[in-house]
């Protein structure tokens, strides 16, 4: 499952972008949630999104077979990558992984994989690991590898990414903490009353996600709900952790991200606008320097500074990202949460860095779709083609898909257990589309993703967002 | 009931005004509206707070979304909370 061409692999990209839910400690009580299988397999093969950090000789080892199309595609576009995987579900011989096998982290499904693969594990097993994210797994498959990876251990990994360790780390630096902590239902009724004087307020896990783990509370009888769902979990003997904080009258969410060295040295990488909608991520574009120059303005810089410096005394190596916010009075939050792992706002500027030298930036965004009975992934690829709207060479304009199993993942494994007999209708299976639109501003990225739009509805695709 | 988990929606999905136009008992709450896990969670605690009912949430499964006519059959079974939302709403 590796292309055979004999060259040594200088980087192995792989991880799980679930890091959250594994971090998590169990015995910590959670919000309400909608268990979604369909969202929780697209998630699983995000990890396609990894290739712009690999090079020509480096291997993109994902959960599922990219669509060779794709691939191909990419590559056209200066994109080059070696692709390895774990599942192939359009091969109807193999059989379908069991939910909770398909589920594992990647690191277990590549140890898993390995046993069985001699030759192609010790050529992978000399590359540097980059990984999207840090997990219990990562360290069992370095071990079995028998190499040591300049990686941070798996405690710091899991410290640094609570949402409670940033909080406490802005009382270090001296800045200003809009949250507060909560360790039980009755203390959290008791904040959020007081914050409800003044307005909605959200209740953070402290490993939430966009869209997951994140809640807006906006009067009294929700919260009471709230209170209820959490001390039923307490009397079952879990904790609640909670960070409440107001909603904030929020202008721009914006990103920046850096990388701590080996050294502890710190290189900046980008600032990113995000593109958030409610509380869940809504796509990346650089950030003009209009805003740039506001941060610089408003010491941003220097209190970032100052957050990489504990970061990187706290044993951090590795990527950050911290998520910020521009207030509509004009004030700076810092450090809304941090993401010590790779990061949508990190490949969006590595995608970039393919574009930098046309002078052109992409904005990386998704749509949440449908897809109807016996679509494929290369028919999207080919209306977008014969409708102009791809982004067809290096330099140009249009739309560049990202990923093709975000998409199809659901559409193949609700094919494929229909024709086992384990699944019985069919139901309109969920997938998202991950594209770069390449325009020459705003107004061109939104003539674009229009058409995109119009393209996806003559093809029968539904689009939700 | 129908009028009040139609308003629900639409407060939810404030970016799309258009919905209210195109929403019909059938409609499956899923596949139809697409509410992401985000905004899913959003609807069933606005659905709790304004109609007066307990979700079980380790209970709820997909196929009670399959049209807002079933979802309602569901609440109807649901168990209404406690305590009155209002004071002047009778139990």
């Amino acid at each position: 499952m590796l292309s055979s061409r004999a060259v040594a692999i200088s980087q192995l990209v792989m991880g799980s972008f679930d890091p959250e839910t594994r971090w998590r400690d169990p015995n910590l009580a959670r919000l309400p949630s909608m268990p979604d299988p369909d969202r929780e397999s697209i998630v699983l093969c995000m990890d396609e999104l990894l290739f712009p950090f690999c090079g020509p000789d480096d291997v993109l080892y994902s959960r599922c077979k990219i669509d060779p199309a794709l691939q191909t595609y990419l590559n056209g576009l200066g994109f080059s990558f070696r692709a390895r995987y774990r599942f192939d579900l359009n091969d109807e011989e193999e059989l379908l992984p069991e939910q909770d096998v398909f589920k594992r982290c990647m690191f277990r499904l590549a140890l898993d994989q390995g046993a069985n693969d001699g030759l192609a594990d010790r050529e992978l097993h000399a590359a540097a690991l980059s990984p999207y994210a840090i997990t219990a797994d990562t360290a069992a498959y370095l071990q079995a590898a028998g190499r040591s990876h300049p990686l941070p251990d798996l405690e710091t990994v899991v410290r640094v990414n609570s949402k409670i360790y940033s909080h406490r780390l802005l009382a270090t630096i001296g800045e200003k903490r809009y949250g507060t902590e909560t360790s039980s239902a009755s203390e959290m009724e008791e904040v959020g009353t007081i914050l409800l004087k003044d307005g909605p307020y959200l209740v953070k896990d402290p490993f939430g996600v966009s869209g997951k783990g994140n809640l807006l509370i906006d009067n009294a009888t929700m919260q009471r709900r709230i209170a209820d769902h959490l001390r039923k979990q307490e009397a079952n003997g879990l904790r609640s952790h909670f960070l409440l904080e107001p909603l904030l009258s929020k202008e721009i969410d914006f990103s920046s991200h850096w990388f701590i060295r080996a050294s502890g040295e710190i290189d900046f990488i980008s600032v990113q606008r995000m593109m958030n909608h409610q509380q869940n991520y809504g796509g990346s574009i650089q950030a003009y320097e209009t805003l740039i120059r506001v941060l610089e303005d408003a010491g941003y810089f220097g209190v970032m500074e100052s957050a990489l410096r504990l970061l990187s005394d706290d044993g951090y190596r590795g990527f950050v990202c911290f998520d910020s916010m521009l207030l509509k009075d004009g004030e700076v939050v810092p450090i809304v949460e941090i993401n010590a792992r790779k990061s949508m706002g990190l490949i969006n500027a590595y995608v970039d860095k393919v574009w930098e030298q046309y002078d052109l930036a992409g904005w990386l965004t998704f749509l949440s779709i449908g897809l109807p009975e016996g679509f494929v992934f290369e028919r999207l690829l080919r209306a977008l083609s014969e409708s102009g709207l791809l982004l067809a060479v290096p330099g140009g304009y249009g739309i560049m898909p990202l990923s093709s199993n975000t998409v199809m993942v659901n559409e193949l494994l609700s094919r494929r257990r229909m024709a086992e007999g384990s699944q019985g209708r069919r139901g309109i299976p969920k997938g998202r589309l991950y594209v770069s639109v390449v325009g020459r501003d705003d107004e061109h990225r939104g003539e674009l993703m229009r058409g995109l739009r119009q393209l996806l509805s003559d093809l029968s695709v539904r689009v939700y967002n | 009931m129908y009028e009040k988990i139609v308003d629900i929606l639409c407060s939810i999905k404030e970016d799309q005004p258009e919905l209210r136009q195109s929403l019909s008992p059938e409609m499956n709450l899923n596949n139809d509206i697409g509410l992401d896990s985000l905004q899913m969670i959003q609807f069933m605690l606005k659905v709790e707070e304004q109609l007066n009912v307990v979700i079980d949430y380790d209970q709820f499964d997909y196929e009670h979304l399959q049209s807002i006519h079933t979802f309602i059959a569901f609440l109807n079974r649901c168990q209404p909370q406690e305590q009155p939302l209002y004071e002047d709403v009778k139990q």
